[in-house]
């Protein structure tokens, strides 16, 4: 059955996927916002993984992401270890937004295609 | 090995020709946003794997990660979105908004709209829900599964933006997503076997890796977060 659970939430990728990208391009036909919806997105992605983490941690449920331990302490270690990674998720959704505002959604993807595909295996 | 890339980047430019006429700067942009997401792979795999060294007080799961990574995003990006469309938050004082050249329609308009806002939460969800599943699959799944999974994701989301936009498409630009992602797929394959030969590789020579089983050394390789 780790099939079936796979291929759900393969589709549920998909689909909220496509959801978030159509939408985006959706606000972006309304009103040229890039900096604003990346900002609001990344609102929502904080505040659902911190809600996420707390519930985790009160039932002490160890999902696929892990959270049996709630939110963990904000300490120097913890906050060193995902600076650069926040930095990267800037400077990524932000082009990518600024990239969807003023070209078509399939071109973007197109053009991620071509180059995420060089993502890195040497050790 | 070079010959399926050959293919891809012709198949994009085939595709990017069209739009690159009236909007160069977003092609720029997505090329720009495409090599930061690569350079973030590099990066948060080595992340990871020092991640998985620390003492256990230290470690970060996966959702933990997700809720750091994106607070201190939002932090980092207050100043730089007030830089930019700061004007946009006197939508909410009672003061007139002059339309600004770089928004289509007045600020006033477009917030006091309901359904822009419903959109805006329905982005909002979906893209948390996005990375969610992402981050749980890529811990599911092995790389090469996964890196397949997300290349059809790709065209699921071209097929449907295309769709839902009714965007016209002409023959050469299917031509070239139709070559896109032929050479995806090929270079795909070809990676996937020389993954496996070095893998093999590795494993029996690292002394401090002998005996240990590759599920420990499932670091993700992917798809960080992106959408």
């Amino acid at each position: 059955m780790a099939n079936l659970l796979f291929c759900v939430l393969c589709a549920l990728w998909y689909l909220s996927s496509a959801s978030a990208n159509t939408s985006a391009k959706g606000i972006f036909m309304r009103a040229t916002c890039p900096y604003s919806l990346t900002l609001l997105q990344f609102l929502f992605v904080s505040v659902g993984s911190a809600i996420s983490a707390i519930v985790c941690g009160i039932y002490k449920f160890n999902g696929a992401l892990g959270g049996a331990d709630g939110i963990k302490r904000p300490s120097r270690a913890v906050i060193a270890n995902t600076f650069v990674l926040s930095l990267f998720q800037v400077g990524g959704h932000i082009f990518s937004s600024l990239a969807t505002s003023r070209i078509r959604v399939a071109t973007v993807h197109t053009i991620k295609v071509r180059y995420l595909s060089h993502t890195i295996t040497n050790y | 090995m070079y010959l399926p890339l050959v293919i891809l980047t012709f198949g994009v430019m085939l595709v990017c020709s069209l739009d690159a006429r009236g909007n160069l700067l977003g092609i720029i942009f997505a090329i720009g946003s495409a090599i930061i997401f690569v350079a973030q792979n590099i990066v948060a795999k080595k992340i990871f794997i020092r991640n998985s060294e620390q003492k256990s007080k230290n470690r970060l799961d996966k959702l933990n990660m997700l809720l750091y990574s994106s607070s201190m995003a939002f932090i980092i990006m207050i100043p730089i979105q007030l830089y930019h469309e700061g004007f946009i938050w006197s939508v909410f004082s009672s003061a007139q908004v002059t339309p600004n050249i770089n928004l289509s329609h007045s600020a006033a308009a477009v917030v006091a709209d309901h359904q822009f806002l419903q959109l805006i939460v329905y982005n909002g969800t979906t893209h948390f829900f996005q990375n969610l599943l992402a981050f749980a699959l890529l811990g599911m799944v092995s790389p090469v599964t996964y890196s397949i999974a997300s290349l059809f994701k790709r065209i699921f989301i071209i097929i449907v933006s295309l769709l839902w936009f009714r965007s016209p498409v002409t023959t050469t630009q299917v031509i070239g997503i139709a070559l896109t992602f032929t050479g995806l797929y090929l270079y795909d394959k070809a990676k996937a076997k020389i993954d496996k030969a070095d893998q093999a590789l590795y494993f029996s020579l690292l002394p401090q890796y002998r005996g240990t089983d590759s599920k420990r050394m499932n670091v993700p390789l992917r798809s960080f977060d992106e959408n």
